[in-house]
C-alpha cells in the first residue's frame, strides 16, 4: 500500500492555484451583472413583452459563469470539490 | 417584436431598479445575520452550546437514525432513572424534524454533511429566512421602505441573535420565524378576507405549534386583535371569514401534536381563542339580523343590537367561567400564571424561580439587547396608532403585550424583538422619507405628501445608501399652504444624525454579539495579560473520561442542569435533567445532596446510582459551580421534604451563608460539600494564600479533614471543574459507629452454694413420689428423703 502511494504522481491542478481569487472575482461578478439583468427583466416585462429567447439566453449564460464562479469559490475558500 | 424595447426600457424602469434593490438588500440581510451568528464557531469549533442544544440534538440524531416513527414514539429508558421519559409525547417536534428533513435532502443530493453541522447551523439559516419575514411583515403594514429596514435591523439586533447563534439549537431558533411568518399571512389575510391566506396561516400556526410552546402568545394575540376590532367598531365580514378559517383549521392542525393533544380545548390559555370565535359569529350574526330586519327606527335597532352583543359576550364568559370551575376546562398552567403573579413561582414552584432566565428584566438588558431600537420603538407605535387601520390594530397590541411580558421575564425579551424592530422601522422610515426628499420649492399640501407617503410608488431605503432617486409625487399648487419644505442643511444634518445612529447601532450589535452571547458554555476561555488564550475544556474532558471508562449501564447522579449534557455527551443514564418534569424526583436528588454521607447513601442506595457528578469552580473561580447553587437544591428539597431538610441549617446564626470555619455544621457536613472540597484542603494555588483557598468564595474552607465511606473518588478534571465519585457498594459487614452496648451495670455477687461439706449431695424440690401400679396421690407429699422408686 505504501509503495503505491509513493509510487503515484503527485495531483497538479489544471488551473495555477494562485490565480483562483482572480478567477472567483471575474467569473462571479460577470455571472451576478448577468443574474441581475434577469432578473430585472423579469421583474418589468408582462406577458406581451417577454421574449423567450431572450429569457433563456440571459439565463445560460447567467447560469454558466455562476456555476464555474462559484465552483472557483469553493476552490479559493478551501472546500476542494 | 417585443424584444426590442428591452435595455432602454429595463435600465430606465425604477420598478425594476427598485425590485433589483430591494433583493440585493435582503440577501445581503441574509448574509449579515447568517455570518453576524458565526463567532463561537470560528473561534471554538462545531459544537452544540449550552445545555438544552444537547437534548435536541440527541432527538435529532435518534430521528436519523432510527426513522420517524421510533423518534415519534420514543421512550428514554436512559433519562430519569428509574422513570424513563416518553420523548415523543413531551417534546415539540418541529425542531428536529426540519433538521432531519434538511439532512435527508442534503444526504440524497450526496452532499454528504453530518447531521451535527445540520443542527449547528440551522440557527442562522432560519435567522435570515426570519429577516426575510420580517421583510414581508413590515411591507404589509407600512411600506417597503421600512420593510428593507426592518429586515436589517432583525438581521443583526442582539436581542434576537442571544438564542440564535450557531450552535445553539434550540426551539426559538426556528420559532421566531415561524411566529413572524404566520403574523404575515394573518396581516395577509386581515386584509384580503380570503380563505386561501387564512388556511395558509393556520398552516403556518400549525409550524409553529410544532416548534415551540410559545405558540400560546399566536392563539392569544389574534383573537385579541379580533376582539379589539370588534370594540372598535371595525367588524367586516373579511375578518369574519379570515379568524373562522383560521380558528377551525389552525385548532385541528395544533391538535396533530402529540404533545399538545387535548389541550386546546381543555386548558384555559385556549379558551380566549374559542371564547372569541363563539363572540364573533354571535356578532355576524346580529349584525346579518341588522341588515335584514328593519321594522325598528335605526337608534333602537342600535342599541338593541349592543345590548344583545353584550349579552352574548357575557353568555360566552360565563360558560367559560363555568367549565373552568366544573373542572373541564384546566386553570392556567404555572408557567404562564407566573407571568401575571411573578410572586407565584418563588413560593410554589421554585424550579421555575430558579432559573435565572425568568428573573424580571433590568433596564440595562433593554437597552443592551436593543440599543436605539428602544428608543424609537415608542415612535413607531404613535405612528401606528395615528395612521390606524385593521392591521396596525394588530402591531399596537403586539407590541403593548410583548412590552409586558418582556417586563415579566428575561427570557421574553425574544419575542420583544422582532416588534421592536419593526416599529423602529416604521419610525425611521418615516423620519427618513421626510427628511430625504427632494423637495423643489413648490408648495405642496400637507395631506397630499402624507397620502403619497403611503401610496404613490415607494422608493427604497436602506441605511447604507444616500438615495435622491426622483419619486413620482402630484404637486399642487396651493397658494394659501404653509410652506412645508425645509431648508437643505436641517435635511443633511438630520440625515447624517441618523445615519450615524444606526451605524453605532451596527456597531454595538456586533460588540454584543461577539463579547456577550457566543460562549459556547461547555467550553471555556480565559484570556491572559498577553492576550493568548487559555482554553478550559475539563466539561467535556469529564464526560469523554465517563464515555470510556464507566459501564454502559452505569447511572450517574448530578443536579439537574447538567443532565442533558451527560446524555448526550457521555451517553449514561442520568437521574434528573433539564426537563424538570418532575420535581419530587428533583428534591430527592436535592435531598441526597444536602443530607449527610450516610443518609445521602440510603437514598443513593435506593436510586441504584452508581456515580456522582458535582460541578466545582474553586480552582479557577468558575461561579457557576454546585456550591453557588447549592441553596436552591435546598430550597427544592425543602418543598418535597419539610421536615428533614431547613433551609435555615445551613446559615449561620447571623444569616450567612459561609463555607469557612464559621459556616454552618450541617453546611459543612453534608455530601454536596465533601464532594466539593475532598482533597481540596492539601491544594495551595499560591503561595499567598493558605491551602484549600476557595477562590470563588474568597474564604479559606473550614472542613479540610473529609473522609468517604461509601464513595471514593474516580475523576477530577484538570483545573478541578467537574469531580465524578464512585458510589461503592454496601460492606460486607457494617461497621457499628455507636459504642457498643454495655452489660453487666449491676455488680455481681459471687455466688455461693448452700451445699455444705457434708451436705454435697442435691436435691429435688417437690419432686413426686411414684410407685409403679399404684395411682399418684394428690396430696402434696413432703419430699421424701428416700430414693424415689424408678419409673
Amino acid at each position: 500500500m505504501s509503495s503505491s502511494l509513493e509510487s503515484m504522481a503527485r495531483y497538479i491542478s489544471p488551473v495555477n492555484p494562485a490565480v483562483y481569487p482572480h478567477l472567483t472575482l471575474v467569473l462571479m461578478g460577470i455571472g451576478i451583472f448577468f443574474m441581475a439583468w434577469f432578473f430585472v427583466y423579469e421583474v418589468t416585462s408582462n406577458k406581451y413583452t417577454r421574449d423567450l429567447y431572450k429569457e433563456l439566453l440571459v439565463s445560460l449564460v447567467a447560469s454558466l459563469f455562476m456555476g464555474f464562479g462559484v465552483l472557483f469559490l469553493l476552490l479559493w475558500v478551501g472546500i476542494y470539490v | 417584436m417585443a424584444g426590442e424595447s428591452n435595455i432602454r426600457t429595463a435600465l430606465s424602469n425604477p420598478a425594476g431598479w427598485q425590485s433589483l434593490l430591494s433583493f440585493s438588500i435582503l440577501a445581503l440581510a441574509y448574509l449579515a445575520a447568517f455570518s453576524s451568528r458565526l463567532f463561537a464557531v470560528i473561534r471554538f469549533e462545531s459544537i452544540i452550546h449550552e445545555f438544552d442544544p444537547w437534548f435536541n440534538y440527541r432527538s435529532t440524531h435518534h430521528l436519523v437514525n432510527y426513522g420517524f416513527y421510533n423518534f415519534l414514539n420514543w421512550f428514554d429508558e436512559r433519562a430519569w432513572y428509574p422513570l424513563g421519559r416518553i420523548v415523543g409525547g413531551t417534546v415539540y417536534p418541529g425542531l428536529m424534524v426540519t433538521a432531519g428533513t434538511i439532512h435527508w435532502l442534503l444526504n440524497s443530493l450526496h452532499i454528504t454533511v453530518h447531521i451535527r453541522d445540520v443542527c449547528v447551523f440551522l440557527a442562522p439559516t432560519f435567522s435570515g429566512l426570519t429577516s426575510i419575514a420580517t421583510y414581508l411583515l413590515t411591507k404589509e403594514l407600512w411600506s417597503q421602505g421600512a420593510g428593507l429596514l426592518a429586515a436589517c435591523f432583525i438581521a443583526i439586533v442582539p436581542g434576537y441573535i442571544s438564542r440564535s447563534v450557531a450552535g445553539s439549537y434550540d426551539n426559538e431558533g426556528i420559532a421566531i420565524f415561524a411566529l413572524l411568518f404566520t403574523y404575515f399571512l394573518w396581516v395577509k389575510s386581515v386584509k384580503t378576507g380570503s380563505i386561501f391566506w387564512a388556511g395558509c396561516t393556520a398552516l403556518a400556526y400549525f409550524y409553529m405549534v410544532s416548534a415551540w410552546g410559545g405558540y400560546v402568545y399566536i392563539i392569544n394575540l389574534i383573537p385579541l386583535h379580533v376582539f379589539v376590532l370588534l370594540l372598535m367598531g371595525r367588524f367586516s365580514y373579511r375578518i369574519f371569514v379570515a379568524y373562522c378559517a383560521f380558528f377551525i383549521l389552525g385548532l385541528v392542525l395544533s391538535m396533530q401534536i402529540p404533545f399538545v393533544g387535548f389541550q386546546p380545548i381543555r386548558t384555559s390559555e385556549h379558551m380566549a381563542s374559542a371564547g372569541v370565535f363563539a363572540l364573533l359569529i354571535a356578532y355576524g350574526f346580529l349584525k346579518y339580523l341588522h341588515t335584514h330586519l328593519s321594522s325598528l327606527t335605526k337608534s333602537e335597532m342600535r342599541s338593541l343590537f349592543v345590548f344583545a352583543v353584550a349579552a352574548s359576550a357575557a353568555a360566552v364568559l360565563m360558560a367559560v367561567v363555568y367549565l373552568t370551575y366544573a373542572g373541564y376546562v384546566a386553570p392556567w398552567s404555572g408557567r404562564f400564571y407566573s407571568l401575571y403573579d411573578t410572586g407565584y413561582a418563588k413560593i410554589h414552584i421554585p424550579i421555575i424561580a430558579s432559573v435565572s432566565e425568568h428573573q424580571p428584566t433590568t433596564w440595562v438588558s433593554f437597552f443592551f439587547d436593543l440599543h436605539v431600537l428602544v428608543c424609537t420603538f415608542p415612535a413607531g407605535v404613535w405612528f401606528c396608532i395615528k395612521k390606524i387601520n385593521d392591521e396596525r390594530v394588530f402591531i399596537v397590541l403586539y407590541a403593548i403585550s410583548a412590552s409586558y411580558f418582556a417586563g415579566v421575564m428575561v427570557r421574553l425579551m425574544l419575542t420583544l424583538t422582532p416588534v421592536v424592530c419593526i416599529l423602529s422601522a416604521i419610525a425611521f422610515s418615516n423620519v427618513l422619507e421626510r427628511y430625504l426628499v427632494d423637495d423643489t420649492p413648490k408648495i405642496h399640501h400637507i395631506e397630499d405628501e402624507s397620502e403619497d407617503d403611503e401610496e404613490g410608488d415607494k422608493r427604497n431605503k436602506s441605511k447604507d445608501l444616500y438615495d435622491k432617486a426622483g419619486k413620482v409625487r402630484k404637486i399642487r399648487h396651493e397658494p394659501s399652504g404653509e410652506p412645508e419644505s425645509l431648508g437643505g442643511n436641517v435635511k443633511t444634518i438630520v440625515v447624517m444624525a441618523v445615519m450615524m445612529i444606526l451605524m453605532m447601532f451596527a456597531v454595538h450589535c456586533t460588540w454584543v454579539t461577539s463579547n456577550a452571547y457566543s460562549s459556547p458554555s461547555v467550553v471555556l476561555a480565559s484570556y491572559n495579560h498577553d492576550g493568548s488564550r487559555n482554553i478550559l475544556d475539563d466539561f467535556r474532558e469529564a464526560y469523554y473520561w465517563l464515555r470510556q471508562n464507566t459501564d454502559d449501564h452505569s447511572r450517574v447522579m448530578s443536579w439537574w442542569d447538567y443532565g442533558y449534557q451527560i446524555a448526550g455527551m457521555a451517553n449514561r443514564t442520568t437521574l434528573v435533567d433539564n426537563n424538570t418534569w418532575n420535581n419530587s424526583h428533583i428534591a430527592l436528588v436535592g435531598k441526597a445532596m444536602s443530607s449527610n454521607e450516610t443518609r445521602a447513601y440510603e437514598i443513593m442506595k435506593a436510586l441504584d446510582v452508581d456515580y456522582v457528578l458535582v460541578i466545582f469552580g474553586g480552582v479557577i473561580g468558575y461561579s457557576g459551580d454546585d456550591i453557588n447553587k447549592f441553596l436552591w437544591m435546598v430550597r427544592i428539597a425543602e418543598g418535597e421534604h419539610p421536615k428533614e431538610i431547613r433551609e435555615g441549617d445551613y446559615f449561620t446564626p447571623q444569616g450567612e451563608f459561609r463555607v469557612d470555619k464559621a459556616g454552618s455544621k450541617t453546611l459543612l457536613n453534608c455530601l454536596m460539600y465533601k464532594l466539593c472540597y475532598y482533597r481540596f484542603g492539601e491544594m495551595q494555588l499560591d503561595f499567598r494564600t493558605p491551602p484549600g483557598f476557595d477562590r470563588t468564595r474568597n474564604v479559606e474552607i473550614g472542613n479540610k479533614d473529609i473522609s468517604f465511606q461509601h464513595m471514593e473518588e474516580a475523576y477530577t478534571t484538570e483545573h478541578w471543574l467537574v469531580r465524578i465519585y464512585k458510589v461503592k457498594k454496601q460492606d460486607n459487614r457494617v461497621r457499628l459507629d455507636h459504642t457498643a452496648r454495655k452489660t453487666d451495670i449491676k455488680p455481681k455477687t459471687k455466688f455461693t452454694s448452700r451445699k455444705s461439706g457434708k451436705r454435697k449431695r442435691g436435691f429435688i424440690k417437690n419432686k413426686m413420689l411414684i410407685k409403679k401400679g399404684k395411682r399418684p396421690s394428690s396430696k402434696n407429699k413432703k419430699p421424701s428423703r428416700k430414693t424415689s422408686s424408678k419409673k
